[in-house]
């Protein structure tokens, strides 16, 4: 029986003893005998037809051999160049590493800048990178999160009417799900109650019981499909069940909110995380209240979200909403102009409110840094080149080829951004705290295992060593022995010219952040000590937000004002800075075109409210001592602002006594005075005509007016009274003006985080420019020298060497001023009251650029003019 | 069946024209060779192998031991940056010779 295996085994035998084929060969020769038989037998042959085929298709052992036999030296000598040139390269990487460490120590001065600036570089770098990651993030953590949009109004404002949610889920095949959320704790925070435990809750919301369908809330215990759909039920988060519960078991537990109303428990989701745009701690049940029952276009207090079958339903149903609006309009369901748009969930954050801007800005500012990193490591190489040259031309002289030198150039230069890598690492971790307290995130160095951004480091890494390294590897390589070792080498016109650019570059990035730095800094100073038109100081807000505490409100305000240091008490709906309202104006005289309305914001307050809060009234009387407000009345009273005035083109005298009233004719009444413009808003915003008008049943805030001087005094009496006459409510108050800072805050925050960067970008400029001047001074010894001789003084010497770089500085100034400019014209846009941008401003900064260049490059030309003329010159 | 010496000599131009098609293996080089030349060309591993080593040291081609499902591991051979260059002169070299023949007996003995 023929046996294949057996065949070729003793086939193999006959080659492998025969001196010409080396054991690949063999190993070859049978694989094409294999792949023949293959071929043989799939054409119908016999294994062992096949075979001898196969055989006499390959020849015999012998001729084959001597075939083998004219190449058996040449490919000796090969492969023995092959290990051969394994080794070389082996000894060349080593003597690589051992050239470029023995450079790094010699050279300890230049290579701390380098690895310091490109360390500190990269971790500013790194620090925005994780700031950039968290505010893209928000609101991603939906599952549907593309496919979830909020309803809003065109306007400003993100409320919406109650019938929105059921009617666009019926009309629309695009709309999967909808839900509606109501956020009753931040104009009234609630009083929530468990036995002992009671504590003012501002995070307070009613939902749909289609909330989890929409949005991405996972419950710890409780049911999606029934933790809402009844009366009196309620959700609340990990961290509310732990704040009310401790240990206990929160389901079906009982929470008092308010006197009236109780909710059980029936479910506990896990916190929000804080990339959430909207943040809550209690969702109770629309089917405990009333007002989500009846759909109507009226009451536009909702939040609503859409989930889309479609990521790309979007556009369709932008249409089809549109079109439905202008359907409701001319049936006169809702006012001319009213209209619906339809946000992105993950946009909401961003672009609604703002911050993708920042996000540019700070990537932008991310690169400036790590440019001028790259740049100081470009510039100090090839500054340097001149010292290096001579290895480069014993190397070439060795028969190094120049494709090896750039290697050997990058290879260092991607040695030193390792190095700094690992040091920008850890500078970021010891930074963190400083960067999270003032950006008021809580990042973490664990965001570090997103792929993504790990790739993006090394992606960095790679494109900072060869930024960094190319301009060195470039130039070092292409020089020329011959020249170089007869010591001809000069720094180059182009190479002077390129340097020089890169300077003027780096400072006009640092003059350019200086501005911007001083124009926010000045702009939000003039935010906090502008006039805002009422007295923030000394005002202590107290939450007022129940009936019980309405109904008691004279004679609380009556025990308050017993202590001689509580000057006024008023009750408002608002506090100033929040005010943001939207009324229609009616009033005797004046005619409106059918469909048009006057637009008014309204505050409801009582009689003291313009005392308490400093308003100066310029006419009129002024709210009535008695306060006689009943709806219907026709006896409401009302204070408007000057623009509300200027709008009508009425003098005060016109306009007091006229009947007016605000949207609702149950409150008709008379306008009794007018009060000088105010900052009801923050300053981003213009102002628009405003109305008080007495009605303390819609009033949320106490405002109690307090005289300096012992301020802790006064409020450990202020708690006495509220304790005594209020217990159902915790003592919880804050400051007007803290409330009126809290409005820019993320101004303030950003501002700082800029001024960090900003200052650093400058001070790793500095560092550059600093192993520049060093090299400058290095390069003139002699003709310092010379000079010196011939009778220079040192602060003319200074003066020689520092005449340059201040040159250079003064083009960067030139270059970054219109720049910065422009651009913090078009920040300083976003404020309705903004400051001028003052011209010294530019010079200040120019001049602070200057004296920080100076500062850097004296101790160099200092060092250098007072070096001794005789060493410098002894080897002439 | 075509003379030896001829074979020889446009062995280097086949191998490396084969090659610049992409990477191969040895025995499918011959079959290829066999199948374009109607059988007229008939080389043996013997003769084939040797002139791809040679071919391999002079750094024209370069070759790689890849798994196969079929079978142990196969040989690959590819062209090199440099082999590219070689095959370009050598086709110019041939198209050459291939013109001098064509002037030499009319395009119908050429063509025929």
């Amino acid at each position: 029986m023929f046996d294949l295996e057996k065949a070729i085994a003793a086939w193999r035998r006959t080659y492998e003893h025969r001196r010409a084929f080396f054991a690949e060969d063999v190993e070859e020769l049978e694989r094409h005998v294999r792949d023949h038989i293959a071929v043989l037998v799939a054409e119908g042959h016999g294994e062992e037809d096949a075979f001898r085929q196969a055989m006499r298709q390959v020849g015999n052992s012998s001729s084959t051999e001597a075939e083998y036999r004219k190449v058996f030296w040449v490919k000796l000598k090969h492969k023995r160049a092959l290990v051969r040139h394994f080794i070389w390269e082996t000894t060349m990487l080593k003597n690589y590493l051992k050239i470029a460490l023995r450079t790094f120590g010699r050279h300890k001065g230049y290579t701390f800048i380098n690895v310091a600036g490109l360390a500190v570089g990269l971790a500013c770098f790194l620090l925005i990178a994780l700031y950039v990651q968290d505010e893209l993030r928000y609101d991603r953590f939906h599952e549907h999160a593309d496919r979830i949009v909020r309803v809003q109004n065109a306007g400003d404002t993100y409320v919406t009417p109650t019938i929105v949610a059921p009617l666009f889920k019926r009309s629309f095949p695009e709309v999967e799900e909808a839900t509606r959320l109501y956020d009753v704790g931040s104009f009234s925070p609630q009083i929530v109650r468990y036995q002992d435990r009671v504590f003012q809750e501002e995070d307070f919301f009613y939902a749909d019981s289609t909330v989890f369908d929409v949005l991405t809330l996972p419950l710890v215990a409780g049911r999606p499909e029934t933790a809402l759909n009844r009366a009196a039920t309620i959700v609340i988060t990990e961290s509310m069940a732990q704040k009310y519960f401790g240990a206990e078991n929160p389901m079906g537990k009982l929470l008092q909110v308010g006197p009236e109303r109780q909710f059980e428990v029936t479910g506990v989701i896990k916190d929000l995380p804080s990339t959430s745009h909207v943040q809550f701690d209690f969702l109770a049940s629309f089917a405990s209240t009333h007002w989500a029952e009846r759909e109507i276009w009226g009451s536009a207090n909702f939040l609503t979200y859409l989930l889309l079958t479609d990521p790309n339903a979007i556009q369709p149903l932008r249409q089809k909403v549109a079109a439905q609006m202008a359907q409701a309009r001319a049936a006169g369901e809702v006012y001319d102009g009213f209209e619906l748009n339809l946000v992105p969930l993950t946009s909401i954050y961003l672009d609604f409110e703002g911050h993708r801007t920042y996000v540019y800005l700070f990537s932008a500012i991310a690169l400036l840094i790590l440019l001028i990193a790259c740049i100081n490591y470009m510039n100090l190489a090839t500054a340097r080149a001149a010292r290096r040259a001579q290895e480069v031309g014993v190397r070439k002289v060795s028969g190094a080829h120049r494709g090896q030198l750039v290697w050997q150039f990058y290879g260092e230069s991607a040695l030193l951004v390792i190095f700094a890598l690992v040091v920008a690492l850890v500078l970021s971790a010891l930074s963190l705290p400083l960067f999270n307290a003032l950006s008021g995130k809580s990042l973490s160095l664990d965001n570090l295992q997103d792929p993504l951004l790990l790739l993006t480091l090394l992606g960095i890494g790679v494109v900072v060593s060869l930024v960094a390294g190319s301009y060195p590897a470039l130039l070092l390589s292409s020089f020329r022995p011959a020249q170089v070792l007869k010591g001809a080498y000069r720094t180059s016109r182009g190479g002077v010219f390129f340097r020089k650019g890169l300077v003027v570059f780096q400072f006009a990035i640092s003059v350019f952040l200086l501005v911007a730095t001083a124009v926010v800094f000045s702009q939000l100073r003039y935010v906090q000590t502008t006039n805002l038109g009422f007295d923030k100081e000394q005002v202590v807000v107290l939450p007022f937000g129940d009936r019980a505490l309405r109904d008691m409100r004279t004679t609380l305000k009556d025990a308050l004002l017993q202590h001689p240091n509580v000057l006024h008490v008023a009750a408002i709906n608002r506090i100033p800075g929040y005010q943001r309202s939207g009324y229609g104006l009616n009033i005797d005289g004046l005619n409106l075109p059918e469909g048009e309305i006057f637009p008014i914001g309204g505050v409801p307050a009582d009689k003291d409210v313009v005392e308490t809060l400093g308003l100066e009234l310029i006419a009129g009387q002024g709210f009535p001592t008695s306060e006689s407000y009943e709806p219907d009345s026709g006896r409401y009273v009302y204070i408007v602002n000057e623009t509300t005035l200027q709008k009508l083109g009425w003098t005060p005298e016109e306009a007091l006594g006229k009947r007016m009233t605000l949207s609702d004719s149950r409150r008709t009444g008379e306008l009794v005075g007018v009060v000088k413009d105010y900052h009801f808003l923050s300053l981003h915003e213009p102002i628009y005509p405003l109305a008080y008008f007495i009605e303390p049943s819609s009033t949320n805030q106490l405002l109690v007016k307090i005289a300096p001087g012992d301020v802790p005094g006064t409020l450990a009496a202020i708690q006495g009274t509220w304790e005594r006459m209020v217990p159902h409510r915790p003592f919880e108050f804050t400051f007007l003006d803290e409330q009126i800072d809290a409005l820019y805050r993320s101004e303030q925050q950003i501002s700082q985080i800029f001024s960090v960067f900003a200052i650093l970008a400058v001070l790793i400029a500095c560092l550059g420019l600093f192993g520049l001047a060093a090299y400058a001074a290095e390069q003139r010894t002699k003709e310092i020298g010379v000079r010196k001789v011939l009778g220079a003084t040192v602060p003319q010497i200074v003066m020689l060497l520092s005449k340059d770089f201040t040159r250079l500085v003064l083009v960067a100034f030139v270059v970054a001023v219109p720049l910065a400019y422009i651009a913090m014209q078009r920040w300083l846009d976003s404020f309705a009251f903004r400051i001028d941008v003052p011209w010294w401003l530019f010079l200040a900064a120019g001049l602070a650029t200057l004296a920080i260049a100076w500062l850097t490059v004296s101790y160099q030309s200092v060092k250098a003019a007072l070096s001794d003329p005789a060493k410098s010159l002894r080897y002439e | 069946m075509l003379p030896k010496a001829l074979v020889a000599a446009s062995l280097r131009p086949i191998i490396l024209t084969i090659l610049s098609n992409g990477e191969t293996y040895g025995y499918d080089i011959i079959q290829r060779i066999h199948t374009l030349s109607d059988g007229k060309i008939q080389w043996t591993a013997g003769t084939l192998y040797p002139v791809l080593h040679r071919l391999e040291t002079r750094g024209l081609i370069e070759a790689v031991w890849r798994p196969s499902a079929s079978g142990p591991r196969r040989k690959y051979y590819r062209l090199t940056g440099e082999g590219i260059q070689v095959l370009e002169t050598e086709k110019r070299h041939w198209v050459d010779l291939n013109a001098i023949l064509v002037k030499l007996w009319g395009p119908e003995v050429a063509f025929g």
